[in-house]
């Protein structure tokens, strides 16, 4: 790694700590509808619920001319478990009101670490997981 | 079969680079989804219920420390956007 991308690398990593920072020290909720649908609820506290009603928000969002599943993206957010972890601090993704995975403090080292790569980002239920892989990367007719 | 014969540490690089490549696609995820969410032809309704977003006091030139802030949000607000085409548009591109 160069002085460049190490400099970058900081960069991310100063930013996404200050951003875990802001969140540890936030509560409420925020509900998000898209044409009185709802698409996102966002549960700010203790520890911080992303509950996905309408994946369409996430569609064709990233990389297109990847065919990276959401296994694969959960190894790239080992650094935010990382930073997670070390703020004490979780963060819950569900779909549809299920949990799919845990990514921090509340993520315990169970086999799926050997799916994610991390001991902090946790699989709850691989079903909703999967799901929500597919919803994400469902590509618009 | 090939990939079963790379070397281990090859292996390592590749997943590292992937974790890497992946990182760097994060800012850009964001603006995509804020993009979205601000996009044209879209109604987003925003229903903020007590939230409170407590910026930390930032440290200015010299350890200065210039400010801190407590943001309360409560209410609902709705986003619409519209596209509209307009006759001499076409002119323009």
């Amino acid at each position: 790694m160069n002085d460049t991308s190490r400099w970058t690398q900081d960069v991310k990593t100063d930013t996404l700590n200050s951003i875990v920072g802001i969140l540890k020290k936030s509560n409420g909720h925020l509900n998000i509808f898209i044409k009185d649908n709802p698409a996102l609820s966002i549960t700010l506290g203790s520890n911080i619920e992303l509950n996905i009603h309408d994946a369409a928000i996430f569609t064709g969002i990233g990389n297109d001319k990847s065919d990276v599943s959401l296994f694969d993206r959960l190894k790239t957010a080992q650094k935010l478990g990382e930073i997670l972890n070390s703020k004490g601090l979780s963060i819950s993704v569900l779909r549809k009101g299920k949990k799919a995975f845990t990514i921090g403090r509340d993520a315990t080292p169970t086999i799926s670490s050997i799916i994610t790569g991390s001991d902090d980002i946790q699989i709850d239920s691989i079903t909703q997981a999967a799901k929500l892989g597919k919803d994400i990367t469902k590509k618009k007719d | 079969m090939e990939n079963s014969k790379q070397e281990p540490s090859n292996l390592v690089d590749e997943a590292s680079k992937k974790v890497q490549e992946g990182a760097s696609q994060l800012p850009e995820i964001i603006k995509q989804v804020v993009d979205k969410l601000i996009g044209k032809n879209m109604e987003v309704t925003y229903d903020f219920q007590n939230l409170e977003v407590d910026i930390p006091r930032v440290t200015g030139p010299e350890g200065k420390e210039i400010a801190s802030a407590k943001w309360k949000l409560n209410g609902k607000f709705v986003l619409s956007t519209q596209l509209l085409e307009t006759s001499d548009s076409s002119d323009n591109e």
